[in-house]
């Protein structure tokens, strides 16, 4: 697909002309200066895809927009709700034919920290992931080629691509990076426990006692894969006994390591109290229903994660567990549930 | 583009200064690879009817595949590379001419790509080109591309009826580094190099790939790894090149 050379001297007049206009181009795009929030750590973004005001704003139209569904009837945000932690409230969501996987959606919080996505990590990068969503068949249902041609054609995206990326030409290359730049900016970091952390409030009795329990490795032990701070997650792949034969192969479908078999990425807790319903399959409603599998409920198998293989059952009393509880609910953050520019 | 722009400025120097042979004027020796897909001495086209070595009557409706880091290998063992990743369609016309590329004078031996993408461009989607993912060639749930895709029908040799054929090459573990001998001495000359690839060859040699009860491979699961390495060792032995030389006057 190279007759770029031959074609090129028919264009060697035309360039001269056409150089002295060359500093009448597109204004770069304006730098967009993300503010992380105290207690997170630096974002890596890619250099290829570096955050501006028009990147964002185009990819905040995209995530909105059902043109990139194959009937548009559906964009990322029919199953991604911001009320709800960009993630939704059914088990499984539903995809433009009326049929659904066995999967259930996720949350969308502080993604510019993660390196792997969706539930078994098939896609390693923010850029990539954007894929996913569109062409499932049983999600958007949409080829990249005819997202490409329906926005190419539309009255408005071309000169927003062009504001953004400098080319009025609509690529999937930039459709990808748009998006990724606006989900960058879904970055939650002013709950009560980043208040509690910088010293501006005070927990309650039962939330500290939560936090200590959360911490302690002889009792909730969830620290070791949902680690403090930034995160809340190790973003590893693990198998949490959710049952002893796994109905979902997990990262063993990416991977094809028997090791893998029923092992999901371990999910941010940040707004967890509103990302219900929980797991990959969204089988617990509530979170004491989460914090009971981990106590009493998981079951043994060879690739249960070691952490739980090793640890006591019924370690937790149920107060212990509610206190739990109460902590994790101290990593809602209605800033970033209300902020007007995600929506 | 402005790099695009000093290699516009740098043909149209030399087309200014234009080289003449018969006054000892160093000319410029470009290169380029035409590809055919056939089978046997004959070109395949799509939704013809072909068979194979284990005698299936099949016909496709689609071969894409990519060739990566096509390469010249002069006798001292030196490489020039001609192209990165290229799109090979056989329903794209264009995607099947890579292009005339400048290359030192010199006795060129043999040609040499991979057949896929390589491991550094195979993990994401985010780039443009021949690797743009509107071309349907990646998989969008475990990001990494599609090598080689053969789509379409066949006859059953137990049921005699006629049944789909889905086959998606790919994953790290398939990418099939192709060397062929070539015979090509570049002096102030022009050339071209045709390339063809024999979609029986790749189902024959040395594996016969039989379609029948094997007719639906997509590189997901562990029984897909023997068909994997049963097609990366035939690919080298499905391509052959020919290099000719214009005369420049």
């Amino acid at each position: 697909m190279k007759k770029i050379i031959v074609a090129s001297l028919f264009l060697i007049p035309l360039l001269f002309v056409a150089c002295t206009k060359c500093e009448e181009d597109t204004p770069a795009a304006t730098l967009y200066s993300l503010v992380i929030p105290e207690g997170l750590p630096p974002m890596n973004i890619p250099s290829s895809n570096p955050l501006t005001v028009e990147g964002v704003a185009l990819g905040k139209r995209l995530f909105y927009d059902p043109i990139l569904s194959g009937n548009n009837t559906q964009s990322c945000a029919n199953c991604h709700i911001q009320a709800n932690g960009f993630s939704e409230t059914s088990q499984f969501s539903t995809g433009i034919d009326g049929i659904h996987g066995n999967r259930n959606a996720m949350p969308l919080i502080n993604l510019g920290w993660q390196t792997k996505f969706f539930w078994d990590g098939g896609a390693n990068g923010l850029e990539s992931q954007v894929m996913g969503p569109i062409t499932n068949p049983i999600e958007m249902h949409e080829t990249m080629a005819k997202a490409v041609a329906k926005l190419n054609g539309h009255a408005e995206y071309p000169e927003l691509f062009k504001a953004a990326f400098g080319s009025s030409e609509v690529t999937s290359q930039n459709i990808m990076r748009a998006i990724a730049q606006f989900e960058r900016t879904l970055i939650s970091g002013n709950s009560k426990y980043d208040q509690y952390m910088r010293g501006e409030v005070l927990f309650t009795a039962q939330e500290l006692n939560g936090k200590a329990i959360f911490e302690d490795m002889d009792k909730g032990d969830c620290v070791h894969c949902h680690s403090m701070g930034s995160t809340f997650s190790d973003f590893e792949f693990r198998n949490t006994g959710l049952d002893s034969i796994s109905a979902d192969e997990g990262r063993y479908r990416i991977t094809l390591n028997q090791g893998d078999y029923g092992r999901f990425k371990t999910p941010s807790l940040r707004n967890v109290e509103l990302t219900a319903p929980y797991m990959h399959d969204g089988r617990f409603q509530s979170l004491l229903e989460c914090v009971q599998h981990y106590n009493t409920g998981f079951h043994y198998s060879a690739n249960l994660d070691p952490n739980l293989y090793f640890a006591v059952k019924g370690r937790m009393t149920q107060q212990e567990m509610e206190d739990v509880v109460a902590f994790l609910k101290t990593l809602t953050d209605m800033e970033f549930v209300n902020n007007p520019a995600f929506h | 583009m402005k790099q695009f722009g000093i290699l516009l400025l740098a043909l149209c120097m030399g087309a200014i200064s234009s080289c003449r042979k018969d006054l000892g004027i160093k000319c410029k020796s470009f290169t380029r690879v035409n590809v055919t897909n056939v089978i046997g001495t004959s070109a395949f086209h799509l939704d013809s009817t072909h068979t194979n070595a284990a005698g299936e009557a099949y016909h496709a409706y689609l071969l894409k595949y990519y060739v990566s880091h096509m390469s010249l290998v002069n006798e001292n063992g030196e490489r020039v590379e001609l192209y990165g990743h290229e799109l090979i369609d056989q329903s794209v016309p264009s995607s099947m001419e890579l292009g005339d590329v400048e290359i030192p004078d010199g006795h060129y031996t043999a040609l040499e790509f991979n057949l896929g993408v390589d491991s550094l461009h195979n993990h994401s989607g985010d780039q443009a080109g021949d690797l743009d993912p509107m071309y349907g060639m990646i998989w969008t749930w475990n990001t990494g591309y599609i090598f080689f895709k053969h789509e379409g029908y066949f006859t059953s040799s137990t049921s005699g009826t006629e049944q789909p054929l889905i086959y998606h090459y790919g994953t790290d573990r398939a990418l099939a580094p192709v060397s062929l001998p070539l015979d090509l001495h570049v002096d102030n000359n022009s050339s071209v190099i045709q390339l063809q690839f024999d979609l029986n060859k790749l189902y024959s040699n040395p594996n016969v790939v039989a379609f029948t009860g094997n007719n639906n491979h997509q590189s997901i699961s562990t029984q897909d790894i023997p068909w994997i390495n049963m097609l990366r060792a035939n690919f080298p032995n499905a391509f052959s090149a020919n290099a000719f030389v214009f005369l420049v006057e």
